[in-house]
């Protein structure tokens, strides 16, 4: 089937190879009927056979280089100075006009079109010349009189005819089958070139034609005999089945449909199947190499993840391992610090109060990174119920309350008066609200202010936490959320964390579909927001709440009537 | 406390520090305790001693327990000792899981000293 691709030559050059012949011939026959009747010499017959047969010569050896420049001008310069000469010979410019057809039908035979009128041009450039000359006198005629009319009036015949037929022959076929064969072989060179394969198949997906790509691809063996069906090109059967799916799917569905399969030697082939007229045009691109690429990034992705998962349950195993001897330093030093057995000297009971206190700071710690692990093992579950959020907001305040007294922080607590009944992971929320403060009270110098707001925006449940503290550079910033990544500040309290708090906050927010965000700079502070879609339709529905401050200030103007009603009353 | 002298609890407990803190506490407020470190031998000491309480440990050496609480809780004449777990599992899901398994009440590792007083106090008050 690739047998016209193996053929070097075009068609053009076995009809381009016919006129030159012909010519030749008509012109021998012409040359000797004048000669034998008497109207030319013999040595005069001989140069004009030899002058007129040159071009056709000439023509002939061109026509093996058709695409070469100088090879189509070598022919229609040749032609050219013959239609010249002819006129020299004849001397009379208007019977010899006709052979200035000559070069532009010689050009007919090459597969570039602009020829045609390049040699038309040339010939009307030779006509103009000649008649130039003819009109200042010039004019050089041996073969004079009877013999040189009778001459020109014969070639030009033999021109007029040969022209006429050539210009019939190269307009319906030559140049056509030209045209064609210059496609065919842009079409050939390209199909050679690309690092696409071409197939086409019939409706059955026996293959008719395959580019030089697709047989590589695939393997010359399947092509030696009789035309291979497509869905026998692979080696393995999986592959088959699947490129013969594939095929049914295309070609049941008019659709295009791409299938990635096997082909010889190991490699892979991205086969797309286009459905056309009679069959598939498919085309065939090796994938090997993005194949492998996909295969190891898989398997880099498979072992970074199966080495995730095993540091989590890791973590997992080893916080729970902690826990144990944990039990043993809080719990006798919770003994200790309730007196159980009666009173000790007041330095020891200090240290107990210690050990306990730094027993439940590691105990905190521990938990984080044991529920951080749980997160990225993605085996963290919400618990959801439907509570009010303010209640929460209420037990995290009650607990870090006490902490802000000791360091002289003012915590100024917001909420909004009417319920926030919310559906969420009562636990998980609770988190985010203490890491949030216990976060804020940490960073805020003596004598600072954290404010927490809980109220619900157009339907959200929207937590705030406000402090004056260090805040933190647009770095540190970035590095919130990301696990393991403690955010350093220099103005930090001594205290530190796991590091974890506002990672585990970000996470326990995503969970809930939710938002998280902080705004800080240094020295102006840091303020967190969480947005979370937790509310229940009663809730969120009620009428736009006024801001917490108003409801606030509201709430107290309530309690003062409340007051003086009670006093007035 | 006296009138808490006669009340028995069985501490499953494999940690020795473990069970040294919950035995004083108990002790402390009076209670008798029996101990042991391994489930099939808690098994064998509710049905000689009949305690009042048992403190079970989930993690255990050989069989854990919350399948020594559900023997337990199939024995006809045991099943009316209430079992309260200690665990450190604080695993979401641990104490649904745990109180499935029979357990009357769920205390997590650490313990807080007045919780796990109360809780005991609570079966046996």
């Amino acid at each position: 089937m690739n047998e016209t691709a193996n053929k070097r030559r075009p068609d053009s050059w076995r009809t381009g190879l016919v006129a030159p012949l012909a010519w030749a011939a008509s012109l021998a026959l012409a040359v000797s009927g004048l000669s034998l009747a008497g109207l030319l010499t013999w040595p005069q017959s001989a140069v004009i056979a030899a002058a007129g047969v040159a071009p056709a010569i000439i023509s002939v050896l061109a026509l093996a280089a058709p695409r070469r420049e100088w090879a189509q001008l070598l022919t229609v310069f040749s032609w050219t100075i013959l239609a010249m000469s002819a006129v020299f010979v004849t001397g009379v410019v208007s019977g010899a006009a006709a052979w200035f057809v000559a070069p532009a039908v010689a050009a007919m035979a090459f597969p570039r079109r602009a020829l045609i009128s390049e040699a038309s041009a040339l010939s009307l450039i030779g006509l103009a010349v000649m008649s130039a000359m003819q009109a200042f006198g010039v004019t050089l005629s041996p073969v004079a009189g009877v013999g040189g009319l009778v001459v020109s009036a014969a070639a030009a015949a033999v021109a007029v005819v040969f022209a006429s037929a050539g210009i019939l022959t190269a307009w319906t076929r030559n140049v056509t089958q030209a045209d064609v064969a210059y496609r065919a072989e842009t079409l050939e060179s390209l199909l050679n070139a690309a690092q696409v394969g071409i197939i086409k198949t019939d409706l059955e997906g026996r293959i008719q034609f395959a580019s030089p790509e697709a047989i590589n691809l695939f393997g010359p063996q399947h092509f030696e005999g009789a035309p291979p069906a497509l869905r026998d090109l692979p080696d393995h059967l999986d592959d088959r089945s699947a490129l013969t799916a594939a095929m049914d799917y295309a070609l049941g569905s008019g659709a295009a449909e791409t299938v990635e399969i096997g082909a010889r030697r190991n490699r892979r082939a991205e086969v797309r199947l286009s459905p056309a007229d009679g069959g598939l045009n498919v085309s065939v691109i090796d994938v090997t190499q993005r194949s492998a690429r996909e295969q190891q990034a898989f398997s880099d992705r498979d072992a970074a993840k199966a080495s995730n998962d095993a540091k989590s349950r890791y973590l997992a195993g080893m916080s729970h391992e902690i826990r144990t001897p944990l039990n043993a330093v809080i719990g006798f030093s919770d003994v200790m610090k309730q007196r159980m057995f009666g009173p000790m000297p007041a330095r020891y009971a200090e240290y107990a109060d210690l050990i306990h206190e730094s027993g439940r700071h590691l105990l905190d710690l521990v938990g984080d990174v044991l529920d951080m692990s749980k997160i990225e093992a993605e085996r963290y579950d919400l618990r959801r119920e439907e509570f009010d959020a303010r209640d929460v907001t209420a037990s995290a305040v009650k607990l870090v309350k006490l902490r802000a007294e000791d360091t002289g922080i003012d915590l100024n607590v917001e909420t909004a008066l009417s319920p926030l009944t919310v559906n969420a992971d009562r636990k998980a929320l609770r988190q985010i609200m203490l890491n949030l403060l216990s976060n804020a009270l940490k960073f805020t110098p003596k004598g600072g202010r954290v404010t927490v707001t809980t109220g619900s925006k157009a339907g959200d449940l929207v937590i705030t936490v406000q402090d004056t503290g260090a805040g933190m550079t647009k770095e540190e910033l970035e590095r919130i959320g990301r696990p393991y990544q403690q955010a350093e500040s220099a103005a930090g309290s001594e205290e530190r964390g796991s590091g974890l708090g506002l990672s585990l906050v970000a996470s326990l927010v995503a969970l809930h579909d939710g938002d998280f965000e902080l705004e800080s700079e240094p020295g102006e502070g840091t303020t967190a927001y969480v947005r979370l879609p937790v509310l229940v339709a009663a809730t969120a529905g009620e009428p736009e709440r006024m801001d917490a401050r108003a409801r606030l200030q509201k709430a107290q103007e309530a309690g003062e009537r409340i007051q003086r009603a009670a006093a007035e009353g | 406390m006296l009138n808490a002298m006669s009340k028995t609890v069985l501490i499953v407990e494999d940690n020795e520090l473990n069970m040294k803190l919950f035995r004083d506490l108990l002790d402390a407020h009076g209670y008798e305790t029996l101990q042991t470190r391994e489930g099939l031998q808690a098994l064998e000491m509710a049905r000689e001693h009949r305690p009042d309480l048992i403190l079970m440990d989930i993690q255990l050496p050989e069989v854990s327990g919350l399948e020594v609480t559900k023997w337990i809780k199939e024995d006809d004449d045991l099943s009316s000792i209430p079992v309260i777990a200690v665990t450190a599992f604080a695993m979401k899901g641990d104490e649904e899981r745990i109180r499935k398994g029979g357990c009357e009440a769920y205390l997590s590792k650490p313990i807080t000293v007045s919780t796990f007083i109360e809780t005991v106090k609570q079966f046996l008050d």
